[in-house]
């Protein structure tokens, strides 16, 4: 690993980000704020009910050239998400439903209008008789009884069930003195990011291409998708994603919805745009976080785990959305319930259930805010069992330094870190102690303090081979950067990934400058556009800065050869002795511009050396040195009240103790911990996306479902450490989703904490008032046969 | 969610209102504030055919102060209330229930009257006038009438209003010198609506007025919870008990159905009203 040199604009630097003047004028430019001669919009007639077949469809004839319908889709196939994990069923998604409906919101009809609401009114003229059949919509029913089957070939309504085992868990059950035994629910959620999904799209006849407009985190990859589901090469596809408000996974899908617009722009002589409002949000993009732990731990009488046989169940809802599916979460679930400890046996079962509900998807953290929450309230109770600190029995039971690098239980490698010391941290911040005093005394308004801590070890930046394992269908094990130094001594950076929030436009800029020596304002990231950018798979899964930080820094050292060489020719030295920075080259004896580089290497070709390359525009890919990823870990804590008379939580201290390698702006890595960890805290203690028995969803609007504001987010205690990884460039590791994993886990500790004079503890999400209220009813209830 | 199409037509004074409405064809809605009708026409779960935009009808706008009460019109909107540019008949409770109500947005827009013609059991101002015992001043083509709140709310979402009627003011009887007011609100975060709302003002030796939202169709008038009022001497927890078992009762003989854990609720929110009124 080369040592880095610190720059006031390089690596390490707390730069305010480009992309804020223009998002803070409110001058950003969203899918919805462009404007094309002639476009109109789109209204989806989506399904009223959970699970029918279609008798029919009645379009009054005088609407019938503004509607489209499944028959009317030319040259459009069905989605049809095979992953290669072995047993998985696949089944077709369609862009339209003609036959049946699998979720209440499913899109039926297209519907065109010159406004959105002209549109909507179209689609509420539209009649539709339906042949009920029974929503399947308790996926535990749906497992053992279910009430219809959703994909009739199937023969079940399981998509994909895995076993996994390792260690000798017979052994465990001998030698516990100690068994806890859990159930943990984390309840259906949205992504909801602050812009929706989004797509324009038209037909370019000047160039022969569909050009399409697209809120997306993966351009490239959804050019793919479009090629693999319409009747075009990739030659006639151009995706842009101009300015994106937030993805968060929600955008990592290629919709039906977006490939239908995309199917019917393609053939209109005007552009098509279709803008998800709220309620088409949070009924039909992807849900997430639906999935049932239920947990068996041995341990020794010091809180040693011995052993964990878990079964882990995810309601997946209706459909495989493209390209992952839901398999995703289980797998993750599965390997990721063992955290940052060492755990000697390991049995996990699981099963990804079909249910009458929006289909899931991977959400920040995907799968391990539920493993997380599973070990985590898990270790607490072990502690508890053996009447010790949970923060005690944590640390003793972490992979400590020495054991670095350290094969998991589930086969994971973890690279590097101290897992324990961020722990003794996390309660250094708190002031365990002082909220231990503070317990012993009553509150005056009757409320009860408790804490919590929760912490994670989260793979980031992995590679070809883990993804191989994942059986997924695109492996997005590397990523690619252009960098374009120009006639005038500016750069360009093309880069495949996409960025929505994560101020990549001044990371990446951030890197070229470490590495050349530019100007950091003289730098402009171009990203977000399959034709312009070379091809990458996105942003997601945390990966970005590590995999596209890597391609600017390859393709920058490549470029910095090729302008020391021009730069040695004219300053008559040897290519080594050159020097860049500030703008400039300096050799031995005197010292030129980037510009004056710039303008020979393009416009004044007689001043580069015999047989010198004109032009400075260099490619790169890039992949971290190992394909097992490099894995961030933090631990984080809470202090909360509980009102046990209302069951109301406030959190009143949160701490966030992190390790992600080198940072690049330590202003955007705190961003992302407070952005994750109120996401972490909606999913703690707001976001629910209940079900009826009809398969009706219960919260169709903000007014349902609550999202925590800025009154809710408490300011964060942040501490960093720093273990730069080995195997990428500079250390970095990916940190993206890891503040939104523990908060639920941390949060339930606090809960458990507080209440456990009252003997109540919670093991589900959100915690709702009336859940708490329930839990401490249920701990009066129980308390008789405690004391038995 | 965007609203069907509806004629749209200002009023600027109150008769104009009337005979517009009268004049509609189809389905009429007053729009004032818009931010309740707002939403429910974007979700199109109600789509009027004509809607008469009262929100700049000046008489709407007027204030009256009388020696035992304050006329506010209608139109007054919450922050007009929050930011004390109106007259508070209950010294201060008026105030205090603005700042929680929803968010600075919604009270710069939204209006007295709209909530109550509105008549969300889950609201503040339903609630509050109802512990104040406020009259409401209404006005049709027909005439003018007046309605005391207890005859105003006849179910969810459903008032006394007559087709075409406009809710046009309301007097608030001013509060005594010894009278003391509290309100308890329990919502899951900060500018939402209750999930269970207290209001308690003090009648000196005679029972208490305590209005409880959020359980029933329409606020609940607590009689019973009433009565334990004037006999406390000082606020102590062991009242709690006591106030629970009045609350179950007045519940009950409300026809109102509860479980468990929302009497628990509900004690919670009446017994802090109480509580607060007691301090004051």
């Amino acid at each position: 690993m080369t040592v880095l040199q610190r720059s006031t604009k390089g690596v390490g630097a707390a730069l305010q980000r480009k992309e804020d003047k223009r998002h803070l004028l409110g001058r950003g430019q969203f899918t919805a704020d462009l404007r094309f001669p002639g476009m109109r919009d789109v209204a989806f007639l989506r399904s009223p009910i959970a699970h029918g077949r279609i008798l029919r469809i009645d379009v009054p004839e005088s609407l019938r050239s503004q509607v489209v319908l499944a028959a009317d889709l030319k040259g459009a196939q069905s989605i049809r998400a095979v992953t290669d994990a072995p047993g998985f069923k696949a089944a077709d998604y369609p862009l339209l439903a003609s036959d049946k409906v699998l979720f209440v919101g499913q899109p039926i009809a297209i519907c065109i209008g010159r406004t959105r609401a002209e549109a909507e009114d179209i689609a509420q003229q539209i009649d539709l008789e339906f042949e009920e059949l029974p929503a399947v919509v308790d996926m535990l029913k749906a497992l053992e009884d279910p009430a219809s089957l959703l994909h009739d070939a199937w023969g079940d309504n399981v998509y994909l069930t895995r076993d996994y085992e390792a260690g000798d868990l017979e052994l465990a059950r001998r030698e516990a003195t100690v068994v806890v035994e859990r159930e943990y629910r984390l309840n259906r959620q949205a992504g909801v990011p602050m812009e929706g999904r989004a797509i324009l799209a038209f037909w370019d006849e000047r160039l022969d291409e569909l050009v399409v407009y697209n809120s997306t985190q993966m351009p490239h990859q959804v050019r793919y998708a479009l090629a693999l589901h319409l009747d075009l090469e990739e030659r006639q596809i151009h995706v842009i994603a101009p300015d994106v408000g937030g993805g968060f996974g929600i955008k990592n899908i290629v919709y039906p919805e977006e490939i239908a617009v995309a199917a019917v722009a393609r053939h209109l002589q005007f552009p098509l745009r279709w803008i998800e409002d709220r309620r088409e949000h949070l009924l039909s993009s992807i849900h997430c976080r639906e999935t049932l732990y239920n947990i068996r731990a041995y341990a020794d009488g010091g809180g040693r785990i011995l052993g964990l046989d878990v079964d882990v169940r995810v309601d997946a809802g209706a459909y495989a959305t493209w390209p992952n599916g839901p398999n995703m979460e289980l797998g993750m679930a599965i390997k990721n319930v063992p955290g940052p400890y060492r755990v000697g046996a390991y049995r996990a079962r699981g099963w990804t259930i079909a249910t009458n509900k929006s289909p899931i998807g991977p959400y920040r953290g995907v799968a391990r805010p539920g493993a997380c929450f599973c070990i985590e309230r898990t270790i607490d109770e072990i502690a508890r069992a053996v009447g010790r600190e949970p923060h005690e029995v944590r640390i003793e039971n972490m992979v400590t330094p020495d054991l670095m690098p350290y094969r998991s239980v589930t086969n994971l490698l973890y690279d590097n870190g101290d897992y324990p010391a961020s722990v003794e941290k996390a309660v250094e911040l708190l002031d365990l102690p002082a909220v231990r005093r503070r317990q012993t005394r009553k509150e005056p308004d009757g409320r009860l303090i408790g804490i919590g801590f929760a912490s994670y070890t989260e793979q980031t930046a992995h590679g070809c081979g883990e993804w191989i394992t994942r059986g997924v269908p695109i492996i997005p094990g590397y990523e690619s950067a252009t960098a374009r130094f120009l006639s005038d001594g500016s750069l360009h950076l093309l880069v495949g990934i996409q960025s929505h929030g994560q101020g990549l436009e001044t990371t990446l800029a951030q890197v070229a400058h470490q590495e050349l020596g530019i100007d950091f304002d003289r730098i402009s990231v171009r990203h977000g556009d399959s034709s312009l950018c070379p091809f990458g798979m996105g942003t997601f899964a945390s990966r970005s800065m590590v995999m596209s930080g890597g391609a600017v820094a390859k393709a920058c050292r490549i470029l910095k050869e090729r302008l020391r060489d021009v730069a040695a020719h004219l300053l008559q030295c040897a290519p080594g002795e050159v020097e860049l920075r500030d703008d400039r080259a300096f050799g031995p004896k005197g010292d030129v511009s980037f510009e004056e580089i710039g303008q020979v290497a393009y416009v004044r070709q007689e001043g580069l050396p015999r047989n010198g390359q004109p032009t400075l525009d260099v490619n790169a890919t890039y992949s971290p040195a190992i394909d097992t990823g490099v894995f961030c870990y933090s631990t984080h804590g809470a202090v909360v009240a509980v009102d046990p008379d209302t069951g109301h939580v406030e959190i009143l201290d949160y701490a966030v103790v992190e390790d992600c390698g080198t940072i690049v702006n330590p202003l955007i890595v705190d961003g992302q911990i407070v952005g994750g960890v109120a996401q972490g805290i909606g999913n703690a203690l707001y976001e629910e996306i209940p079900y009826d028995d009809y398969g009706q969803p219960l919260a169709t609007t903000l007014a349902d479902y609550l999202l925590p504001g800025s009154t809710e987010i408490p300011d964060i205690k942040i501490a960093h450490m720093c273990t730069p990884a080995e195997h990428t460039e500079y250390g970095m590791k990916g940190m993206g989703e890891g503040g939104a994993i523990s908060p639920p886990a941390a949060i339930a500790n606090a809960v458990r904490d507080a209440l456990s004079p009252l003997g109540a503890e919670l093991c589900e999400t959100p915690i709702t008032p009336r859940r708490v209220l329930r839990a401490i009813e249920q701990a009066v209830c129980d308390a008789p046969k405690r004391r038995a | 969610m965007k609203p069907a199409p509806f004629a749209y037509s200002r009023a600027e004074t109150v008769a104009e209102a009337l005979s517009g409405f009268a004049a509609a064809e189809g389905e009429a809605k007053y729009l004032a504030g818009g931010q309740t009708l707002g939403p429910m026409l974007n979700l199109r779960l109600t789509q009027p055919d004509s809607l008469i935009d009262i929100s700049r009808v000046a008489e709407l706008r007027e204030v009256e102060e009388r020696s035992s009460s304050v006329i506010l019109g209608a139109g007054i909107r919450h922050a007009e209330i929050e930011d004390g540019l109106v007259p508070d008949a209950a010294r201060g409770l008026m105030r205090r229930t603005a700042r929680g109500l929803a968010y600075r947005a919604v009270r710069n827009r939204g209006t007295i009257g709209g909530s109550l013609a509105h008549a969300d059991p889950v609201a503040e101002w339903p609630n509050v006038l109802m512990a104040l015992d406020a009259t409401l001043l209404i006005r049709g083509v027909e005439g003018d009438r007046s309605v005391g709140i207890g005859d105003f709310f006849v179910g969810y979402l459903t008032t006394s209003l007559e087709p075409g009627e406009i809710l046009h003011a309301l007097e608030i009887p001013r509060l005594g010198i010894e009278q003391r007011t509290g309100i308890s609100k329990l919502c899951r975060k900060v500018g939402e609506f209750a999930q269970s709302l207290a209001v308690t003002v003090t009648q000196g030796r005679r029972a208490a007025r305590c209005v409880l939202g959020c359980a029933s169709r329409t606020p609940i008038l607590l009689p019973q919870v009433g009565e334990i009022v004037p006999g406390i001497e000082r606020w102590s927890a062991a009242l709690r008990p006591e106030i629970q078992t009045a609350l179950q009762a007045d519940l009950q003989s409300a026809g109102v159905e509860f479980d468990a854990l929302e009497l628990k609720t509900h004690a919670a929110t009446v017994s802090r009203s109480i509580m607060e009124a007691l301090a004051a």
